[in-house]
């Protein structure tokens, strides 16, 4: 059966019959005027829309980022670790020389060896974990200062 | 804009082009207006369905991707259109489960009354697919589309729709030369 075929192809006269008893009532031109202002309406709500997202979402996206950097920034743990932070309470420069280095933390296993140690992060013993924490602040990139 | 095609002003309409809209709507106003006119009891919710299936085509223009021409996507659309006002004049009491509501159409009373007859003899998915053909013009692919079924089911359907039609002695006339 081709798209052409005579038996797919309704007669000239059923088609005539056919349009003029489905031919609805002429439509009101107002239909027109109200589908059409509607339309309007709706394209210019989008536009105001769009307007409004153009200014104030770089606004928001800044006040957002601000309120992320507020939020996040006492509880960002520093680069050594958490319990690092806890070494920053105090002044951690145990041999006095005005730098926290290495030559700390060689005390501090030293101190703690022979059972003098100070907890230093905080875990209620003074022990090699103390010593760790303290060679990791000292090798910090900030050099450790406190 | 009259001479672009439906896709290129249902792109435009959907990035917020209004002229491209009314286009739309001048070039298929009368199409979803006849169809919706079939399926409608009076012109009032004829004109009803008309907004709605616009206003539908404004919301979705962005979404739509259309393949061939914008009737295929409207005559589902006027058939749901229907079916939702439908459903919105009997509304469910509760705990009761919606059934799938059959738009049927109407074969208007003005017609010759053994044209009449006889079409009301066809089920209505052939006389569909014949009103498609005949009145709406579309082809055979596009009433496929339109009715989400192959081109081969729509000339099955169309072929059995003409000839029960030309099987009727009342009607040989419309078949003379």
């Amino acid at each position: 059966m081709s798209e052409h075929d005579s038996n797919l192809e309704p007669p000239v006269a059923l088609r005539e019959s056919l349009v003029r008893g489905y031919t609805p009532p002429t439509a009101p031109s107002a239909i027109d005027a109200a589908v059409l202002a509607a339309a309007r309406r709706d394209f210019d709500r989008s536009r105001r829309r769009r307007r409004i997202w153009l200014t104030a979402g770089p606004l928001a996206a800044a006040a957002g980022l601000a309120l992320a950097v507020f939020v996040m920034w006492p509880t960002t743990p520093p680069p050594g670790g958490p319990r690092a932070g806890l070494l920053a309470a105090g002044s951690n420069d145990l041999n006095a020389d005005g730098a926290i280095d290495m030559l700390d933390a060689l005390t501090l296993a030293r101190q703690v060896a022979s059972g003098r140690g100070v907890d230093l992060n905080g875990d209620g013993v003074a022990d090699s974990r103390d010593v760790d924490a303290l060679a990791r602040r000292a090798v910090r990139l900030d050099g450790g200062a406190s | 804009m009259s001479d672009r095609s439906d896709t290129e002003l249902l792109f435009r309409a959907g990035r917020g082009d209004a002229a491209a809209f009314e286009a739309l709507y001048m070039r298929h106003r009368d199409f979803v207006h006849r169809v919706a006119w079939r399926f409608c009891r009076d012109e009032s919710e004829t004109l009803d369905v008309l907004q709605d299936v616009f206003s539908g085509l404004l919301r979705q223009a962005s979404r739509i991707r259309l393949t061939g021409r914008l009737t295929t996507y409207l005559y589902p659309a006027i058939r749901n259109a229907v079916a939702t006002r439908r459903r919105k004049d009997r509304p469910l009491k509760f705990g009761e489960v919606p059934e799938r509501l059959e738009v049927a159409d109407r074969i208007p009373e003005n017609l010759a009354p053994e044209l009449h007859a006889a079409l009301e003899s066809l089920s209505e998915s052939h006389r569909e697919a014949l009103l498609l053909r005949a009145v709406d013009g579309l082809s055979m692919d596009e009433i496929g589309a339109a009715l989400g079924i192959p081109s081969g089911t729509v000339k099955s359907r169309l072929h059995h729709a003409i000839q029960t039609l030309r099987g009727q002695p009342a009607l040989q006339r419309l078949w003379e030369p």
